[in-house]
């Protein structure tokens, strides 16, 4: 007995010998508990032991000592980029400066912004350790590293290692940013985003217009941001008002009207000399894209353009008009229920048909077009099953403040819905990512097909053809697993199926 | 703002209105008389030009007629409804005039105030119905001009490119021999490969399905394991194969395991490897780089006869569980259903077995004299393996991990009142766990196996001669494109349409259960 002993009440009472054996932690109690607790579980440690080393040994010689990996290392820039015209792969260095920058902002906004919040509700927010990303990400990571192991300059590692260093640190520059800059940054992160495709498609012929308009349409937006003039008004003293003095409400429009203007111009002139920058690009087109390059890509193209017309669907699917309800079913149905691939061959052989155009598609617009209708229709099953699961007097509680229909939707019934499916939704992306491999039936060169052009040169016809595959199928691997696991740590933490 | 008093006395200013007088009705009468003119000319002029416009057949011309049509004749529809139910015409709405709910009709005074609703039936533009219908109408109108204007143009390119329209093809000749289609002949027509291509994906996706379900719930249950290894191993096998995509495990096992892997080639100076019995010549297994083969049953005489009795045992056998459930009921000794019944099957199965003499016997696989082709048993080729291997076990780690969620998903208020009236650990998953986990589990495995068949037309990556790779050499070959997709997308359909409408029926049962 010792001086910290339990208060009496709380101590089971009796005989010392008869009270249950102290249960601690250690090795030996660890593996009699879990491996040997009876004689069947000992005999199937010793044979899944047996049969764990035998499968380890082969493995680990066939990855460190008798793989023929030359055939990966010759090749990787094909696997990673496909037949993308090698004189024009600064186009795609320069996409991943401008898309680490993008994620980097984005995710600087968003962390600053649940920080912001955490703090008003009085939650201290989690700071993620280096030791946490590391857990959550080690796949990801490994995949780069075994990338990198395989390249034979240092360029690669150089330029993976200062994208990485560029997301970082606009990160942290954009977590100290004044929370009113936040809208801003969203615009800024997506515009980067849609810069970096135009750099990397090559520009030619009308794109300068559309882009154009598009970042002027942009800019004037942003500079309308109330927000923003609030913010250029009180905490400048602007020359342009003649004196100092205090800024006036007319001011302030004023401003506004000058700050339209200006970035409408601004815009202009900068995807001008963008253009300028980016060159005359006849060389390149986006059906250049190919290797790990498009198949991360169309997935993305085919996530994102979907998901709209995936929320109509799950919306029409619910109406109480017949019609509407029996048309969506039909469409949700119909392409739920037939392979990808037939929907594929559709795409390669006869899309064109149904489409009065007089130059034909090129394949790969044809196969995101494809790729995002397929989608649409399971994800549009995912989003309804969110609505579903929306309580009934939700939506009679936003009927009874007086809410329309439309805002019923939009402000009650689908954030609450969307919440509840997030992590449904990641797991139809996973599928989706993995559903791209079969482009490469349509001789779509995404990074399954990349593989197999490897076996067509003459060197490596029967040789190497499971040292490919298993890069191969790691590389699906570790991006599809770290998305699995982000999704069920987004259930654990969105708390769903407990509120 | 005013108090709900206000509102209150507004109404009643309204309802204070006198009926309405005689000059308003006769407006009322003239505008709806307008009305139906307008909707008139505006359907005979439609009508007229769908007749004026050159369309090639009298279908086409009548779908024309059907959507010009439909908008006017909705209108009359509801305005003469209307009419007839409450005595409200739209040309009495224009003219301020409302029927109440009580039948009365009055004239109703124009208010600026929101709040004020608007007292009985609202005016045809405003009316719920009629929006509803419109824009049903309107949904409906856009997608089949839609897609009619792409079916006009696939034939209007067919017509270009010189593809024949029409399903005539399917009697010609398909031209390709199929992999191990025995009895198909070069010169069968295009609807017999078809049905050969169906055959091999029905037999792939049932195969498949088995090891799915039977890897899939040994790796489940190990997940579950106390033994943590095991659990380890078991997801380790679900977290990796869950995560490549189907087509390289499919490859994986199609090349990598079978064409290059460490099997034996098929060839008179490289024998398969053949697995005898001891001291026997009867193959029970032979096994190469492109054919597998294990004995099967040849039939030898009263076959037929013998799928009767196999009927009738069946019928005895249903007959004997419900005798063994009513004794039960009654008496309430145990009813040891499950072993009646199925040892009734067996002893009259065996029994017919013996008196037909025999109508299966076994037949061995051997390697022909010329030692390139197998003979007798049941062989198969690579692709097949590939096929149903790479499907099954890829399908069997989502099995696995449906299987675990199911269990995990009963209440654990279950399990402890299962032990707290002292059930055997056993008994406890037999009677309280498992057929809870079982409803849980049944709707997404049997989605899974939806999967699985549409995954089937991978059989493509090893030259498998599923359905689809039918369907691929076939417009390989010239045949039409456009109507073999149909074929195909109808058929993949109508698989998937019987899935789900098990699916619908299981859930239907389940919902019975529950109230």
């Amino acid at each position: 007995m010792t001086a910290t002993a339990p208060p009496p009440e709380t101590r089971p009472q009796g005989d010392p010998s008869r009270l249950p054996p102290e249960m601690r932690f250690s090795p030996s109690n660890w593996l009699r508990k879990n491996l040997f607790n009876n004689w069947y579980n000992t005999l199937i440690t010793v044979v899944a032991v047996v049969v764990g080393a035998i499968l380890l040994f082969y493995g680990g010689r066939f990855i460190f000592v008798t793989g023929q990996w030359e055939a990966v290392r010759k090749n990787l820039t094909l696997l990673m980029m496909g037949v993308y015209p090698r004189n024009e792969q600064w186009r795609l260095v320069a996409q991943m400066y401008l898309v680490a920058s993008a994620l980097g902002l984005a995710w600087g906004t968003v962390t600053a912004r649940s920080h912001d919040r955490a703090e008003e509700t009085g939650v201290v927010a989690q700071r993620a350790t280096p030791r946490d990303l590391l857990r959550r990400y080690w796949s990801i990571l490994l995949l780069l590293a075994v990338i990198l192991v395989f390249t034979r300059t240092i360029w690669p590692t150089l330029f993976t290692l200062s994208t990485i260093a560029v997301g970082l640190a606009v990160r942290a520059g954009a977590m100290r940013l004044p929370p009113s800059s936040r809208r801003i940054c969203g615009y800024a992160a997506a515009f980067m985003a849609i810069v970096s495709f135009q750099v990397v498609s090559g520009a030619s012929g009308s794109a300068w217009w559309w882009t154009s308009a598009l970042f002027a349409l942009a800019a004037f937006q942003l500079t309308s941001a109330r927000d923003l003039t609030k913010y250029l008004g009180t905490t400048m003293n602007w020359p342009i008002f003649g004196r100092t003095r205090l800024v006036t409400a007319r001011d302030l429009v004023r401003l506004k009207r000058f700050a339209q203007i200006l970035a409408v111009v601004a815009a202009v002139v900068v995807v001008r000399i963008a253009y300028w920058l980016i060159g005359d690009t006849s060389s390149v087109s986006w059906d250049d894209w190919s290797g790990l390059y498009l198949t991360l890509v169309a997935s993305g193209a085919a996530i994102i353009l979907s998901f709209p017309l995936a929320l109509l669907l799950a919306v029409g699917r619910r109406s109480s008009l017949p019609a509407i309800r029996w048309l969506c079913v039909s469409y949700i149905e119909l392409f739920r229920g037939v392979p990808f691939i037939v929907l594929l061959f559709v795409a390669k052989i006869f899309i064109d048909f149904f489409l009065n155009i007089d130059t034909p598609l090129s394949l790969t617009t044809r196969t995101i077009i494809v790729f995002t209708i397929f989608s649409s229709a399971y994800l549009a099953e995912v989003v309804r099953g969110g609505l579903q699961a929306v309580p009934r007097g939700q939506i009679e509680a936003g009927q009874a403040v007086g809410l329309q229909p439309p805002a019923v939707m939009r402000l009650i019934v689908l954030p609450q819905a969307l919440r509840a499916v997030i992590p449904a939704m990641v797991g139809q992306f996973i599928s989706l990512y993995k559903d791209s491999t079969l482009f490469t039936f349509i001789s779509v060169v995404e990074f399954y097909r990349a593989r197999e052009l490897i076996h067509s040169q003459q060197e490596f016809t029967t040789t190497a053809i499971a040292e490919t595959l298993v890069f191969v199928a790691f590389a699906y691997w570790a991006i599809s697993y770290t998305m699995s696991k982000e999704s069920q740590r987004l259930e654990r933490h969105l708390g769903v199926g407990e509120r | 703002m005013s108090s709900p008093a206000d509102f209150a006395s507004t109404q009643a200013d309204l309802t204070a209105v006198p009926s309405a007088p005689f000059s308003r009705r006769v407006l009322a009468l003239l505008a709806d008389l307008l009305i139906l003119i307008l909707v008139g000319v505006i359907s005979v002029w439609q009508l007229g030009i769908r007749l004026l416009d050159n369309y090639s057949d009298i279908p086409e011309l009548a779908l024309a007629w059907v959507f010009a049509a439909a908008v006017p004749a909705a209108i009359v529809a509801i305005v003469v409804i209307d009419a007839v139910r409450i005595g409200q015409t739209p040309g009495m709405a224009a003219a301020g005039i409302r029927t109440l709910h009580d039948g009365t009709t009055k004239r109703v005074l124009p208010t600026d105030d929101p709040r004020v609703p608007e007292p009985g039936i609202p005016a045809l533009w405003r009316d719920v119905r009629v929006l509803r219908l419109a824009a049903q109408l309107l949904a409906v109108v856009v997608v089949v001009a839609l897609i009619r204007w792409m079916f006009h143009n696939l034939i209007v390119r067919m017509d270009e490119i010189g593809l024949p329209k029409g399903f005539g093809f399917l009697e010609s000749p398909y031209g390709v021999a199929l992999r191990d289609a025995h009895g198909f002949d070069v010169r069968d027509p295009v609807w017999k490969a078809l049905l050969i291509g169906l055959q091999n994906t029905v037999v792939a996706s049932v195969v498949g399905i088995i090891i799915a379900t039977v890897v899939g719930l040994f790796v489940g249950i190990a997940r579950l394991s106390s033994n943590w290894l095991v659990a380890k191993g078991a997801s380790l096998y679900v977290e990796s194969l869950r995560n490549i995509p189907p087509l390289i495990v499919i490859i994986f096992f199609g090349s990598a395991l079978f064409t290059f892997g460490p099997f034996p080639r098929f060839n008179p100076t490289n024998p398969p490897w053949q697995g005898t019995f001891f001291g026997s010549d009867s193959n029970w297994i032979i096994v190469s780089r492109d054919r597998w083969a294990i004995p099967s049953l040849a039939s030898e005489s009263n076959v037929g006869v013998f799928w009767l009795l196999v009927l009738a045992a069946a019928i005895i056998a249903v007959a004997v569980w419900q005798w063994r459930t009513r004794r039960n009921n009654a008496t309430g000794e145990p009813h040891h259903r499950v072993l009646w019944s199925v040892g009734a099957f067996t002893v009259i199965m065996v029994a017919c077995f013996a008196a037909l003499g025999g109508p299966y016997s076994w037949s061995w696989p051997a390697v022909s004299e010329n030692g390139r082709r197998v003979v007798g048993g049941f062989s198969t080729n690579s692709g097949y393996m590939a096929l149903t291997l790479g499907l099954g076990l890829y399908t069997a780690s989502f099995v696995a991990e449906i299987i675990r969620g199911s269990i995990l998903a009963v209440p654990k208020g279950q399990t402890e009142a299962a032990t707290s009236v002292a059930l055997k650990s056993s008994q406890r998953y037999r009677h309280v766990v498992l057929p809870q986990a079982q409803r849980i589990a049944i709707p997404p495995y049997i989605s899974e196996c939806a999967n699985l068949i549409k995954n089937t037309s991978l059989g493509l990556a090893v030259a498998y001669p599923d359905l689809f790779l039918v369907a691929v050499t076939a417009w390989g070959i010239n045949f039409p494109a456009p109507q073999i997709i149909l074929i195909i997308m109808i058929v993949y359909l109508t698989m998937n349409l019987i899935v789900s409408a098990l699916l619908n029926v299981y859930n239907r049962s389940l919902q019975l259960k529950e109230r």
